[in-house]
């Protein structure tokens, strides 16, 4: 177990852990890691090449040892016969939870930046990987110490150890905050599947998503933190909670705050209005006549540029032009195979007598906005 | 009268009163309970009671690396712990005082 032990300790360690074999792994790596200084100590008094039996003269036959052990640690009494080490399917459940959870980031990163739809493969592997290591985690105790047990894990916990001499005051603290990030970690997962099933009724779904998900990620949380084993959920679902919050960093501290802003904020660029792109504005005035050439601004004074609605060979023959912010854009339209911008209002309003309150708002009276007519004010108010 | 029956019952509060002043590794509690008079105390019961009184969660541990030895993982008390090792205390002293003043004529 450490190279610095002599071959005498190392057997004599060998047997103790023989004879400890039925406890968790993990149990057993923590008592020898005790024991092994004085055994070292007392064996480095030896000439070298000494065997086993100073040893066993000091300290007793490593199973009585052993047994003393067990008696003062309170471990149950062992009479089962040693298990087949589990340090191979330990090892697979931790490394596929490191892959998987590496997965879900990409995953999410890049369905949630447009950047690329779901990749079936990556998508089929995670899935894989976690059933995986689903009989182990069923066999295994609410600590997972065979994975404990990894030299690996040992390892990144030895770094990890300035964090158990920390202040009691900031780790008590950091653990007071850990509901409030079941709660946060929910409301991204409801909103980034409300946002995937693109349905219309998004309000609703949100409630009904949001309570199912808040609930399961505080029970989750609540649980996991006595059974480790629910990290192989936890984990990968906090992943991908973390990587939500990419866009919503990226998206700017300015955009924090407004009524959309998550759904808001993860499309990279553009105008937005209720979840749908807007492309082009066309304005009426109070007789329902449209306007032409309107100029607008928002309320810092920047216009309002557009991506515009213009043909693609247009808009790569003129870069720069994205056009300003005069309003109403050219419509475009496909015809025998050639995109054609016409100009013009598709459609007609009424707006309604400025005498009635409460009115409803203007409504387009020509439904088919595909269809662009030409520009003829057709007011019917 | 076998001092290791008497030990058994005390040996918990005996661990953590040797962890109170200072963290120490499995070998040094064994050390400060031999050198403060407990010499019959055997040694894989300390290792033992270590282990039982970390999951009880009375002690944490760390790992120091040694230069010409194993890595040593050294336990301290912690909150919990130190409540439980002035309770114990607290019963310790009265049941000695009960027996002394039991055993005050001899």
């Amino acid at each position: 177990m450490n190279r610095t032990v002599s071959p005498a300790v190392e057997s004599y360690l060998n047997r103790m852990r023989q004879a400890l074999s039925d406890l968790p792994p993990g149990e057993v790596a923590e008592v020898l890691e005790d024991v092994t200084p004085q055994l070292a100590e007392v064996a480095a008094e030896q000439p070298p090449g000494s065997g086993i039996e100073t040893l066993v003269a000091r300290f007793d036959e490593p199973e009585r040892y052993a047994a003393e052990l067990r008696t003062a640690a309170g471990y149950p009494e062992g009479v089962s016969p040693p298990r087949a080490t589990t340090s191979g399917v330990a090892r697979l459940a931790l490394w596929s939870l490191v892959v998987v959870s590496a997965l879900v980031f990409v995953e999410t990163v890049a369905v949630f930046t447009r950047a690329a739809h779901a990749l079936p493969v990556p998508v089929f592997l995670t899935s894989l990987l976690l059933l995986l290591s689903i009989p182990y985690l069923r066999r295994t105790g609410p600590r997972v110490p065979e994975v404990a047990a990894l030299f690996e894990v040992r390892a990144v916990a030895s770094h990890l150890r300035w964090i158990e001499r920390l202040p009691r005051q900031v780790t008590d603290y950091v653990r007071s905050l850990q509901p409030a990030w079941w709660l946060l970690r929910a409301g991204l997962v409801a909103v980034a599947l409300v946002v995937l099933s693109g349905t219309s009724s998004k309000f609703l779904l949100l409630l009904v998503l949001g309570a199912a998900v808040v609930v399961a990620s505080c029970w989750l949380g609540e649980r996991s933190r006595s059974d480790r084993r629910w990290l192989w959920l936890v984990v990968p679902a906090n992943v991908a909670a973390g990587a939500l919050c990419l866009p919503l960093f990226a998206g700017g501290m300015s955009e924090i705050g407004g009524g959309n802003t998550i759904i808001g904020s993860v499309p990279p660029l553009g105008t937005w209005h209720d979840g749908r792109p807007v492309r082009n504005i066309y304005l009426f005035d109070k007789e329902g006549r449209p306007l032409t050439d309107v100029h607008l601004y928002d309320e810092d004074g920047r216009s309002l540029d557009m991506s515009g609605t213009f043909c693609p060979e247009y808009e790569y023959a003129m870069p720069g032009r994205r056009d300003g912010n005069a309003f109403p854009r050219p419509a475009t339209t496909w015809r025998n195979g050639h995109c054609e911008q016409v100009e013009g209002v598709p459609f007609s309003v009424t707006v309604p007598k400025p005498s009635s309150p409460g009115a409803a708002p203007p409504a387009p009276t020509n439904p088919s906005p595909a269809e662009p007519s030409p520009a003829q004010p057709t007011p019917t108010g | 009268m076998d001092t290791s029956q008497l030990l058994k019952g005390v040996l918990d509060l005996a661990v953590l009163a040797a962890l109170r002043h200072e963290d120490g590794y499995g070998y040094d509690v064994l050390r400060r309970l031999r050198h403060a008079g407990l010499t019959d105390v055997g040694d894989a019961s300390v290792y033992g009671t270590l282990r039982r009184l970390y999951r009880a969660g009375l002690l944490t541990s760390y790992v120091v690396p040694s230069e010409e030895g194993p890595h040593r993982k050294y336990y301290s008390l912690n909150a919990p712990g130190r409540q439980r090792l002035a309770g114990s205390a607290t019963v310790w002293r009265e049941f000695a005082a009960t027996m002394n003043d039991l055993l005050e004529d001899l």
